[in-house]
């Protein structure tokens, strides 16, 4: 049984291990304005606000909506709905209620808008119908309209009793510890257990997962303590469940760690970026990982912690293979930190399919410090190996002040460090030859031995 | 609410979309929102191969059958198809298969969970053969499968003396072109609920035409009307997607529902819908042209290719489509047009917005960039020297006579995206800057507005307009709403002509017990055509409450209840039926005469910026202008064409449908990439109206038209900015590399 309140009101509900919030709102509690499109959190047509944040519901699981406040478009003014009719927001509809929740998220928040543009802001929401133009008149025009405060939402229908789990379900089960301690515990009592924050990478296809439905998992979302990063006079340190949303949103970030804030910009969209974690993205292990190619430019090092003890490792010493790292079943990421140091040279370039909601083809994050002396380079690339790496010959060619002249001038070096490959998103060929071209074009305007 | 707007325009009163508040509120319930009582999933088990014979269907040990509903083709009453066009394809495959995902073996459980599980587990079994995946060569003897060749349908179109025009050129250009598939990605997937509900088989879901879905089921079956009742539930989004599929998914859940004790819902999962359902049809299209020196066109000689996937489907009327319009808006003496659609064991394709035309149009505007630069001239000089002028005639022989200015067209596009300025700012631009570089681009195009040929004859569509007791009206058809303003505009059409306020005006929802057959929502024929029979149908009604037919405003409301108060019918009907319009005449075996009642005109400018890092493109800004007759409701047709523009940006510079053994394997939102908000600028519209005599209001069609214009418009723009001509598309960075890379060679 848990209990969270949901459009204003408090509930409660009995719910299985596998179920997704998006099934409980739709199927239990016939709240079906939350649309499912994917099932993977690239429509947005499932948004609902968490504690007040645009999240895509087919991510979360259930159970992680215990002590938070759940909003559903039903929730939403109807009469303040007006500015959206008029612009043609709407067509099919099949996306809209995501549209209207994101749009009034920006709405309700005009200060966003001295940071993001709201074609970024809306990328989370797909449309097949509309080319857009009609949603972004619209919060234009939503957000221009004044507010008639003419809303209550507890004076919403109560919810209807939910419908009884039905069916067959994964023999799996959720453990949700309140500590770091009990966490370790759990995780050194059952060897098999999977530890979860965001859900962002592990509810994707959620439902066609049948394996993943058996497991045990260690939900640590109601851990606060890992949830705030911190600043030092000699470090930025990031909790085990700051999301990138929470660094976008610290002006200070932005100011010293400017390529934490561009990568973090370039994660799927909003509703990814206010669920997933900096430590997600770093024991998920994908080489296509935007997070991690920026940290290991900045020389992070990652805490792990199990019952066992504690041990810091640089993250550039982290992975070991395609999705191999150094971490043992029973310990947690819980910190990771940054060196605070100047840099002269700093820049990330993602290469994805598209402007947003797109994993990256290749990518590129590049630092040099800038204190004087040796190894002061680095250059990390990701989707061009079976990890995330440095390129430690292009960094040696830098640190010599080489001339470059040409992108085909830094390919030898490049063949020795990254082996790229062809799949369903890109080619060998386009990784190499783009790989080389980021760099070179981006430091011919840096710095004065690229010509 | 409805709010109130007039624009001033020829157009007449402009309402907001009428269901559109429960859109954005969350209200409006689709197919997978119905409250249902108990009910049962259903679940369909495929083939694995692409070609060979199912030898047994083996079930996991411990599945027990006792609680489970399971279907194969045996169970079939009617006969086992899907009829529409032919009878080839089998709803459920008994022992051959044509490709992979063909439906095999339908089970339905109450948990979802357990049906997604079996579904996975259930092994079909098979004897493999070698599949057929070229659409380009003539097949050998062990790979035909339909008829003597595999041709689906053949096309040709002669005007004029060809051959001797050619040989009599003095320059001659070639070019290929080829294009891809493309997934709808209607954002609500395929989904249908059927239940028994006395004798009658009650199938409701997403769809855009009810009474397709009625023919295939009455003859799988093997029922009758009234045995059969297709009821059409807010459908999120068709594009084409839903033109015919829908029959495949309703045939199934109406025989999970004929053997279960209670409704069948049965929805796909996105990466289902993406796997099994159509898509465009992939094109291959030559041309070969006769020009003058300064541009003039003197012979056109076309062949056009298409996949058809493993059956028939809508792919002849697709080609057919295709054919009518791959000479382009240009007027020419001689030209031939051969054309054939093949049969390869893939996934059919089936209609898609454009209908084949979006293949056929990137290929001539394609052309005559190519033939622009071979002459050394500039292209948008050779589009204006060639336009149809009224008085000359298509390839099909169609004298084009609608008043339209063509050529005042294309200039109104150059001059609303500043072309020249563009041109001149992005020499300077392309001279300093380092890594990107600019280029514009024109796309000139019509698109025939209903269906082909003879079409609309034979489907004598039929709307109904009652008065209801209370005075009240309700329009009766068989057309869909699904995004493109069904309900809105026939509220406005129905309300003007009757001089009522649109609030008193009904739409019937699509029910084939409840509505006469308006014909299927497609070929952007709903406004145009059914609109009209809409105003037809309130002209009747107003004879049959014995008003003249100027009468307008409250009397027809009080004429409609004192009819009531002698007459003891729940509803008074007036009916409106299609009638030609004269002077159209199609001979369907020479392809001469009139193709389409009329045509829709564009000229489309797109800006881009190509990274030369990275070979992206990014689309500055995009311009679309079109001619479309009246326009009837501003913000709706503005909305279909950025909707449509953004569907052809996705088409031409990002979507791709990645294969394996004839089936796409990207299928999921993840790595089949569709535009996202960042992707697109504003899209920029204007609309120059020639009311069209025979259209309700004066207005031709428009949904189709907009997804034309972007694939070669971009290209062009491309091309423009490296000095490449691109000539297969999606143009994704990957492949502007390589193209970059063999004209650097
Ligand atoms: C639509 C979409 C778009 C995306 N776009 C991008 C993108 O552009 N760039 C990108 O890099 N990623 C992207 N992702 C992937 C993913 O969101 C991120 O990598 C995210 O950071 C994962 O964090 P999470 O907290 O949601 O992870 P979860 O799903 O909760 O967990 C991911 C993995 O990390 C483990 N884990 C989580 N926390 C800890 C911990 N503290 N200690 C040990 N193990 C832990 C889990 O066991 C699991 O194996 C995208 C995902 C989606 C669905
Ligand atoms: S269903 Fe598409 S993002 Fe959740
Ligand atoms: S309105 Fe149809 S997908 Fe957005």
């Amino acid at each position: 049984m848990i209990e969270f309140r949901l459009n204003g009101q408090r509930i409660e509900v009995e719910v299985d291990p596998a179920e997704r919030l998006l099934d409980l709102l739709r199927y239990r509690l016939d709240l079906t304005g939350t649309k499912e499109g994917c099932a993977e959190g690239e429509c947005g047509a499932c948004t609902v606000y968490m504690d007040g944040l645009p999240v895509d519901s087919c991510l979360v699981p259930a159970y992680q909506a215990e002590g938070r406040e759940i909003t559903t478009i039903e929730a939403l003014d109807r009469d303040r709905l007006g500015p959206f009719l008029e612009t043609g927001a709407t067509q099919c509809g099949a996306c809209t209620p995501g549209v209207v929740m994101t749009g009034t998220w920006v709405r309700d928040r005009p200060e966003l808008l001295e940071t993001h543009d709201l074609r970024e802001l809306m990328a989370g929401n797909l449309c097949r119908c509309t080319g857009y133009d009609g949603i972004i008149e619209g919060v234009e025009a939503a957000l221009s309209t004044p507010a008639v405060d003419s809303h209550d939402p507890a004076a919403l229908p109560q919810p209807p009793a939910p419908l009884a789990l039905a069916g067959v379900r994964g023999a799996g089960s959720v453990l949700r510890p309140g500590s770091v301690d009990d966490a370790l515990a759990m995780l050194g009592q059952f060897p098999d257990a999977v530890p979860i924050a965001g859900g962002t990478d592990l509810m994707v296809h959620w439902p066609g997962h049948f394996e993943a439905h058996a497991r045990t998992y260690v939900d640590l979302t109601r851990i606060e303590s890992l949830r705030e990063h911190r600043w030092t006079d000699e470090q930025l340190i990031i909790g085990a469940l700051t999301t990138y949303w929470d660094l976008i949103q610290d002006e200070r970030v932005r100011r010293e760690f400017p390529l934490l804030e561009h990568a973090a910009r370039q994660v799927g969209a909003v509703q990814i970026q206010t669920r997933g974690t900096w430590a997600g993205n770093i024991a998920n292990a994908s080489p296509a990982a935007d997070g991690v190619p920026v940290l290991m430019a900045y020389d992070a090092v990652v805490d792990l912690q199990s019952s066992r003890g504690t041990e810091t490792i640089s993250l550039d010493d982290f992975y070991l293979g395609y999705k191999q790292m150094r971490l043992a079943a029973d310990q947690l990421i819980v910190g990771i930190r940054v060196p605070r140091r100047a840099y002269d040279v700093a820049w990330f370039d993602k290469v994805g399919s598209r402007a947003a909601q797109a994993i990256t083809k290749i990518g590129v994050a590049v630092t040099r410090q800038a204190a004087s002396g040796e190894d002061r380079w680095r250059v990390v690339a990701n989707s061009a190996a079976p990890t995330v790496c440095r390129c430690a010959s292009v960094e040696h060619l830098l640190q010599a002040n080489t001339p470059v002249d040409s992108p085909e001038a830094l390919m030898e070096a490049l063949g020795k460090d990254v082996t790229p490959i062809d799949d369903i998103r890109s080619t060998r060929a386009y990784r190499q030859s783009v790989l080389a071209r980021l760099i070179y074009f981006g430091l011919r305007d840096r710095v004065e031995f690229v010509s | 609410m409805l709010g109130y707007r007039r624009t001033g325009n020829i157009g007449p009163m402009d309402i907001m979309r009428r269901e559109g508040l429960d859109k954005l509120s969350g209200r409006e319930r689709y197919v997978d929102d119905l409250p249902l009582g108990p009910f049962l999933w259903g679940g369909t088990v495929r083939s694995p191969i692409a070609r060979g014979r199912i030898t047994e269907i083996r079930f996991p040990t411990d599945f027990d059958r006792s609680e489970w509903v399971i279907v194969d083709a045996s169970d079939i009453p009617g006969r086992n198809s899907i009829y529409l066009k032919a009878h080839d394809q089998p709803a459920l495959a008994e022992t051959d298969i044509r490709h992979i995902h063909e439906p095999v073996l339908l089970i339905a459980h109450p948990s979802r969970a357990a049906v997604r599980k079996a579904v996975s587990e259930i092994e079909v079994i098979f004897e493999p053969a070698p599949p057929w995946l070229d659409f380009i060569n003539d097949p050998p003897a062990e790979m035909i499968q339909h008829g003597k060749d595999n041709v689906f349908k053949r096309i040709e179109i002669s005007k004029g003396d060809v051959e001797t025009a050619l040989a009599g050129a003095p320059i001659v250009v070639e070019g290929e072109y080829q294009t891809g598939a493309q997934e709808h990605v209607y954002l609500e997937t395929q989904g249908m609920i059927a239940h028994k509900e006395g004798g009658v088989m009650v199938v409701r879901g997403s769809m855009q035409c009810p009474f397709y879905v009625e023919k295939a089921l009455r003859s799988l079956l093997g029922c009758t009307e009234r045995e059969l009742r297709i009821v059409q539930t807010p459908t999120g989004g068709g594009f084409g997607g839903k033109e015919e599929y829908p029959s495949v998914i309703a045939a199934h859940a109406a025989l999970l529902a004929a053997n279960a004790d209670r409704p069948v819902k049965l929805i796909y999962e996105r990466a289902e819908d993406m796997a099994v359902t159509t898509k465009r049809h992939p094109a291959r299209i030559r041309h070969r042209t006769g020009v003058t020196e300064d541009g003039r066109l003197l012979a056109q000689d076309i062949s056009v290719r298409t996949d058809g996937g493993a059956y028939v489907t809508l792919s002849p009327v697709v080609l057919s489509r295709a054919c009518i319009h791959a000479a382009g808006p240009y007027a020419c003496d001689h030209v031939r047009i051969v054309g054939e659609s093949v049969l390869t064991n893939r996934v059919p394709y089936g209609a898609f917005r454009g209908f084949g035309n979006p293949q056929a149009c990137f290929a001539f505007e394609r052309q005559m960039d190519a033939i622009a630069r071979r002459l050394g001239l500039d292209p948008i000089e050779v589009r204006r020297r060639n336009l149809i002028r009224d008085g000359q005639s298509t390839a099909t022989k169609q004298v084009i006579q609608d008043g339209t200015d063509r050529v005042a067209l294309l200039d109104r596009a150059l001059s609303v995206a500043d072309v020249a300025g563009k041109r001149a700012a992005h020499a300077t631009f392309n001279a300093v800057s380092s890594s990107t570089r600019r280029g514009v681009g024109v796309a000139m195009y019509h698109h025939g507005a209903g269906f082909t040929g003879a079409g609309e004859v034979e489907m004598d569509s039929r709307v109904h307009v009652v008065g209801r007791k209370d005075g009240t009206v309700e329009v009766r058809a068989a057309s869909t709403e699904m995004g493109q303003g069904t309900i809105t505009v026939f509220t406005q059409l129905a309300a003007e002509r009757l001089g009522l306020p649109p609030e008193v005006v009904l739409i019937a929802p699509p029910d084939t017990h409840g509505v006469p057959n308006s014909g299927p929502t497609v070929a952007s024929r709903t406004a145009m055509i059914v609109g009209h029979l809409v105003e037809l149908g309130c002209d009747d009604l107003r004879r049959r409450i014995g008003l003249t037919d100027d009468a307008r405003g409250p009397i027809v409301r009080d004429a409609i209840v004192a009819w009531h108060d002698e007459h003891d019918e729940d509803v008074v009907v007036g009916e409106g039926r299609y009638v030609p319009p004269p002077g159209i005449d199609w001979n369907e075996d020479t392809y001469e005469g009139s193709a389409y009642g009329t045509f829709c005109w564009a000229a489309h400018v797109a800006e881009v910026e190509v990274d030369l890092r990275t070979f992206g493109v990014r689309v500055l800004d995009y311009v679309a202008v079109q001619e479309v007759g009246t326009v009837l409701n501003e913000v709706l047709a503005r909305g279909q064409v950025q909707g449509g523009v953004v569907q052809g940006i996705g088409w031409a510079l990002l979507e791709e449908c990645v294969e394996r053994e004839g089936a796409m394997i990207n299928t999921q939102l993840t790595n089949y990439i569709i535009p996202t908000s960042g992707d697109v600028p504003p899209i920029r519209v204007e609309f120059l109206q020639t009311p069209y005599p025979y259209g309700a209001q004066g207005a031709k069609g428009l949904g189709e038209l907009p997804l034309n214009g972007p694939a070669p418009a971009l290209t062009s723009a491309v091309g423009a900015a490296l000095g490449v001509e691109p000539t297969a598309i999606p143009l994704t960075p990957e492949r502007l590399l390589e193209l970059m890379a063999t004209v650097a060679a």
